[in-house]
């Protein structure tokens, strides 16, 4: 469904990506995992069209995202959960979900605002209140209800459960186990490598710009080793 | 007592000139971060599209229609050829690029009108008088302006706050990169936005042509007091455009009205009148210091 290959890109003169190479397949949930500064965030970007690739492709469902403006790579089905969030302060919960270009007529079971309340119901007691007004739990909940409204095929959450209270992150991370019970595919970057490896089909080791490790994310979780070299846990 | 309403309600009717038009700027500059110095040259197309439909024997809704086409267009187009490569680069390159256009339509409209300026001629139907209260007559096409004014500031409100492309436009404004995330197409957006604005800029355009003259640089006079409003009012809010534009037009109107009579208690009569003179053509600068001393960032700041 996504294929990286050979993917370099940087910022200015600083390379941050040294030749990535990624692959997930329908209905797999693949982790990108790394220490701080590694290059997880800016491979994201180059998918979603945030950050120009200097060479290498990257092919989502048999089209060179790089030939593609950010919003037509959205509108092939790409939902984005970005590390900062992102929520238009100046707009209601309500309108931070509307403001999607929600077209897709291909989603079988397209998303609605009443899913999304039913998948957050905390989301639906603030619907009025504008983005700004929200906790960084809420906030969370928003960028994933909104990455959903565009009915994405894949969805890439980066970072989605840091900095939040513990019964919180517990919310969050049902959620997106339902998201994967219901076979959507997932790109998913996260600190708390524990759950993560219980949650992920495969995973994607980075190192300074470079995929150093791969396989299945229940081999990782048994090698000590391997967690202490790259990840430092 | 009858002068004082008949002042404010040329007040209001420059009021809502001067907002059509700083409408469409203070959306440009608030969700493009472009300032765009050929605001008023859109102005001027309508104004002169209109006339010399008129003049060739339109009627005027049709002459309005064509008119406010023509002016979207020009909008379109600027932003499609010229204003698209500038939104990265800071305001001072987009400052030349535009007083480049400004002098660009300046000099087209000379070439194809020539130096002379037009007049527009009003319909029957519209240069009528009213009695707003017994034995005052007033002009109907200035109350027709207020009422115009009136259905845009409508319309634009429901357009921002409650249409989902109005949502766009303002998640847009906080985060560009985001929104195009989100599968919406910005640079549609962003041409869209232009196009509405330099159509209203076009409508004001048309709606002044019977009132002043119809001449090559008629935008530049009126876009300082455009920016003068955008500025009171807060850049990128709509809502402030209203207020600024209907503050900036009753003042400047009472200013010149009253000022001569109130400053001849003071001073000698032909003191008092120059006097006047310069301290009312000061009085929407001073207001803007006013709102600006209490208020840094305008009246609605966006
Ligand atoms: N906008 C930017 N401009 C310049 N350098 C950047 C920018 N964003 C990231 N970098 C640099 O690129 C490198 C990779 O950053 P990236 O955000 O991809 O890391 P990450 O793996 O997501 O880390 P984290 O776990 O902290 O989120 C870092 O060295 C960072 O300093
Ligand atoms: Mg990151």
């Amino acid at each position: 469904m996504l294929r990286l290959q050979q993917v370099h890109a940087g910022y200015g003169g600083s390379e941050v990506l040294s030749g990535v190479d990624l692959l997930l397949r329908e209905g797999e949930v693949v982790t990108l995992l790394g220490r701080n500064g590694m290059g997880k965030s800016t491979t994201i970007h180059c998918i979603m069209g945030q950050l120009a690739c200097r060479s290498g492709s990257i092919v989502f469902d048999g089209c060179e995202l790089n030939d593609l403006p950010a919003f037509r790579r959205a509108r092939l089905g790409i939902g984005w959960v970005p590390e900062e969030r992102h929520i238009f302060p100046n707009l209601s919960v309500q309108e931070n979900l509307q403001v999607a270009a929600a077209n897709f007529a291909s989603a079988q079971q397209p998303w609605t605002l009443q899913r999304v309340y039913q998948l957050f119901p905390r989301l639906q007691e603030r619907v009025q209140h504008a983005g700004n007004q929200l906790s960084g739990g809420e906030q969370q909940m928003l960028a994933i209800a909104r990455a959903l409204m565009i009915n994405p095929r894949l969805l890439i959450l980066d970072e989605a459960t840091e900095g939040l209270a513990p019964l919180i992150r517990q919310e969050i991370w049902r959620v997106i186990e339902q998201l994967k019970q219901q076979g959507l595919s997932i790109l998913i970057v996260d600190k708390h490598i524990k759950t993560l490896l219980q949650l992920a089909d495969r995973y994607y080791l980075m190192e300074k710009g470079q995929v150093v490790s791969s396989g299945e994310a229940s081999q990782l979780a048994q090698d000590a080793g391997l967690q202490a070299r790259y990840l430092g846990v | 007592m009858l002068l004082l309403i008949e002042q404010v309600l040329n007040g209001l009717q420059l009021g809502f000139m001067l907002f059509l038009l700083s409408a469409g700027l203070t959306l440009v500059f608030g969700v493009m971060n472009l300032i765009n110095l050929a605001h008023g040259s859109f102005y001027m197309v309508g104004a002169y599209v209109a006339a010399t439909m008129i003049q060739h024997g339109s009627g005027f809704a049709l002459a309005l229609l064509v008119a406010l086409a023509a002016a979207a267009l020009c909008g379109l187009l600027v932003e499609v050829l010229v204003l698209r490569h500038l939104y990265h680069r800071d305001h001072l390159d987009q400052v030349l690029a535009t007083f480049g256009l400004i002098l660009f339509f300046n000099e087209s409209t000379r070439m194809i009108w020539g130096r002379q300026p037009l007049f527009m001629q009003l319909p029957e139907f519209l240069s009528a008088s009213v009695e707003i209260l017994p034995g005052v007559p007033y002009p109907l096409y200035r109350l027709v302006i207020i009422g115009v004014g009136l259905l845009v500031a409508v319309g634009l409100y429901l357009l921002i706050s409650h249409s989902r492309v109005g949502m766009r436009i303002r998640a847009g404004a906080s985060n560009r990169d985001m929104i195009a995330a989100l599968g919406v197409n910005i640079r549609w957006l962003y041409s869209l936005v232009f196009a509405l604005g330099a159509l209203l800029a076009g409508f004001a355009g048309v709606m002044a042509a019977p009132l002043y003259a119809v001449e090559s640089g008629m935008g530049e006079s009126i876009l300082i007091l455009t920016f003068v409003v955008i500025v009171i009012g807060g850049i990128g809010s709509v809502k402030g455009a209203l207020l600024g534009a209907l503050l900036v037009g009753l003042v400047d109107t009472l200013g010149r009205a009253f000022l001569p009579q109130l400053l001849q208690g003071l001073f000698d009569s032909s003191s008092a009148n120059s006097v006047a003179a310069s301290l009312s053509s000061m009085g929407i600068y001073l207001l803007m210091v006013l709102v600006l001393a209490i208020r840094p960032r305008g009246l609605f700041p966006a």
